[in-house]
């Protein structure tokens, strides 16, 4: 690569842009799609970017249609690829890979609760970090809400199953009072239409 | 209660999650970087909406969005930056200090080669004195899209031209002929809508004659 980049000096913008397209940000991906990027090598590889074509950074990573170049921002890019996971992980219903961290870790929820517990794996804790990307001030629980219904999956006070909201937030002081906290809709359900 | 009430549950159906987006309904690596980005304001988004898919080559295209955006290295940005430079007139004309909207509007040669544009296509021209409004006023009014994505790709072919044969001028010396610059612009426009439209059928002749029947002929398929 280092060959190729000292070779750039010779060419336009336009074949910069693409040549950046084409192999620092794409070269990373695979690797993206599975770990999260240390920071270290994120800036590194921005670094490079950066140094191999001289535009203001807003407009580098903008996407064309917003007047900017379309240029991948590698951290975003890498928070959504880890997010498929999540999005896998809470939305199939079965396979072995998920079943094993269903059993060690009790599933998609665990990331939810930020406890760090040195039995996480390292992969488990970076998809932790994901969920709530502080950044941007993002969670990953806003962007899906829950269909189907049958109540036997959804926690009914932690899961935002009505609106945006969970229903602990709200009602805290009933929750408190509650006896069964970790309780599903289901069995909730049947107890108010039996009383 | 409240609250709950307007829950429905459906007994059949087992508890899954639903993507928000509601443009691609199924989760996609793409919706949520979108989530991720922040947000812009929607004024740029008409103008650069079609720009990149306007016809004209990719290095022409790339310093039309630099003209925009006023990111070209003039001789007056030059000078801000700290370089030493002789003169800062403008390498076209000689008159005026060389700023982005002088090079490609209002300086006395390259208006020579717009209004010789403006002929050719039979319309009256206008100049703005901001790149992004003259270049939102260049667009023609009454005709299909597809007109003016090949029109839009002359403006971008005429930004092009104008700087490479600034810089020519600049590092090689020479002349600088308006008209050499328009033929040059028929030239590459012809070229590239040749090669990046379907069902061209239209010599370089008519194309030269003709500018307007042949930008009708040609029907843009969208993919």
């Amino acid at each position: 690569m280092r060959t190729r980049l000292s070779k750039g000096k010779f060419i336009s913008m336009a074949g910069r842009l693409c040549l950046i397209k084409s192999v620092l940000s794409a070269l990373p991906l695979l690797f993206l799609s599975l770990f999260k990027m240390s920071v270290m090598v994120m800036k590194e590889i921005v670094r490079l970017q950066r140094n191999f074509l001289w535009v203001s950074w807003k407009k580098f990573c903008e996407s064309k249609e917003d007047g900017g170049l379309g240029m991948i921002d590698l951290r975003r890019s890498n928070n959504s690829l880890l997010d498929k996971w999540i999005w896998r992980l809470g939305f199939q219903k079965t396979g072995l890979w998920k079943e094993i961290l269903d059993s060690k870790y009790g599933g998609w929820r665990d990331l939810r609760s930020r406890r760090k517990s040195r039995t996480d794996s390292l992969w488990w804790r970076d998809l932790k970090e994901v969920w709530s990307f502080d950044e941007l001030k993002y969670k990953f629980e806003d962007t899906f809400s829950w269909e189907g219904r049958n109540g036997r999956e959804i926690r009914f006070w932690e899961d935002k199953w009505v609106g945006n909201f969970n229903l602990k937030d709200i009602f805290l002081r009933l929750f408190n009072i509650s006896s069964n906290k970790d309780s599903s809709i289901w069995p909730a359900r049947e107890r108010s239409q039996n009383s | 209660m409240q609250v709950l009430g307007d829950q429905r549950i459906k007994l059949d159906k087992e508890d899954s999650w639903a993507w928000k987006d509601k443009e691609t309904v199924v989760f996609t690596v793409k919706s949520v970087y979108k989530v991720l980005k922040e947000v812009v304001q929607g004024v740029e988004r008409e103008l650069y909406g079609g720009f990149w898919r306007l016809k004209a080559q990719p290095s022409s295209q790339l310093i039309a969005w630099r003209v925009l955006e006023d990111k070209i290295a003039t001789k007056a940005k030059l000078v801000r930056r700290g370089l030493c430079m002789t003169t800062i007139t403008c390498c076209l004309c000689g008159e005026e200090e060389e700023i982005t909207s002088h090079l490609f509007y209002t300086c006395r040669v390259s208006w020579l080669v717009w209004s010789k544009c403006y002929e050719w296509m039979g319309l009256a021209g206008i100049v703005h004195r901001k790149p992004k409004k003259y270049f939102e006023s260049f667009r023609m009014s009454g005709v299909k899209e597809s007109v003016n994505e090949i029109w839009g790709g002359v403006w971008i072919v005429v930004v092009g031209e104008l700087w490479f044969h600034r810089n020519k001028r600049i590092f090689r010396g020479g002349r600088i002929y308006h008209i050499e610059i328009f033929t040059l612009t028929q030239i590459k426009a012809w070229s590239w809508v040749l090669s990046k439209m379907h069902g061209v059928s239209f010599s370089y002749l008519d194309w030269c004659l003709e500018p307007l029947i042949c930008m009708r002929s040609i029907n843009v398929s969208r993919r």
